[in-house]
């Protein structure tokens, strides 16, 4: 017997197809890969590489995913959902910009600097903010990349270089085939339409 | 109000069940549509499984029954058909759901 169908669950599917075309999986995966080869080497070359990346996702999703899935637009409880995620996104970015202001200030105002554990704080702060984005994309191995991203996270502050970046390459390359994976399953999943289906009239 | 009269089918739900909407094909399609803003052709046939003959004369019957209203739009510069329920065909939907569930749950325990 099939599984059950509910509206919701429809809705759900709808809203998931579009995360299965592996370009987010390969996007942190890069991100990840790149990041502890450039520690590794101290090769700044590949900061802008990483830089480089982040268009991935964008233009992907455009010149890849839209025109094999269809072009759509979900009712308002999506777009407040995603809304939630967008501003977990921008909480996020300026938690960590303050984490690392922090001993800035405390440099620049001559007081003594208190002593922040911040590589746990980070691997926390990854994994929960990879968790509430997971939630509210509805995207489940974002969870599985929280944890790989803070696990790397904690064994770079507690081994330093080069453990730390070892680990983060191999749990960059481990993203990085997950999402090379998801991504050739679909395209063969996806064939590119003929041309002009989407413009078609009922 | 006046009591159904027995034999006429007026206390009956499943006469009262709107058969364009009931086919599965177009159930299907009315389902996501319900769910979404709005959709284009191609994400309709990858969402229903549904191929491009039969997907456009489905649409075609429900354009017909003023359930769909189909609207073209540009992302980018690339020219879009937009299908989207009208408010006929959500209520039309949403009355089918209601028809439905008062059916089954009148079912009689075995």
């Amino acid at each position: 017997m099939p599984g059950t169908v509910s509206l919701k669950e429809i809705e759900r599917k709808a809203w998931t197809s579009y995360f299965e075309d592996g370009l987010w999986d390969v996007f942190l995966g890069a991100m990840l890969l790149i990041g502890g080869i450039r520690s590794l080497t101290d090769n700044v070359w590949y900061t802008l590489l990483v830089l480089s990346l982040v268009p991935v996702v964008p233009l992907g999703k455009k010149l890849i995913t839209i025109p094999r899935l269809g072009y759509v637009k979900f009712g308002p409880g999506r777009k407040l959902k995603l809304g939630k995620a967008k501003a977990a996104l921008v909480i996020s970015v300026l938690a960590v910009f303050a984490l690392f202001l922090l001993p800035v200030l405390f440099t620049h105002s001559g007081l003594p600097l208190p002593g922040i554990p911040v590589s746990p704080i980070m691997a926390a702060w990854i994994a929960v903010f990879f968790g509430v984005l997971a939630y509210y994309l509805d995207f489940k191995r974002l969870y599985a990349y929280g944890l790989l991203y803070g696990m790397s996270e904690v064994i770079w502050g507690q081994f330093g270089k080069p453990v730390g970046s070892v680990a983060q390459t191999i749990m960059g390359i481990a993203i990085l085939v997950i999402g090379l994976v998801v991504f050739v399953r679909f395209l063969q999943r996806f064939p590119l339409p003929p041309k002009g289906v989407s413009d078609v009239k009922a | 109000m006046s009591k159904p009269k027995a034999g006429t089918g007026e206390d009956n739900p499943l006469t009262d069940i709107d058969t364009l909407i009931h086919e599965p094909a177009r159930l299907n399609i009315m389902a996501q549509l319900y769910v979404l803003e709005s959709a284009d052709f191609l994400f309709l046939m990858r969402q229903t499984g549904l191929t491009f003959g039969n997907l456009s004369s489905h649409l075609g019957k429900l354009e017909d029954a003023g359930y769909l209203n189909v609207k073209k739009e540009f992302v980018g510069k690339k020219p879009h058909t937009m299908l989207r329920l009208t408010e006929k065909g959500r209520t039309a939907f949403h009355r089918y759901t209601q028809t439905m569930k008062q059916v089954f749950d009148e079912l009689p325990d075995r």
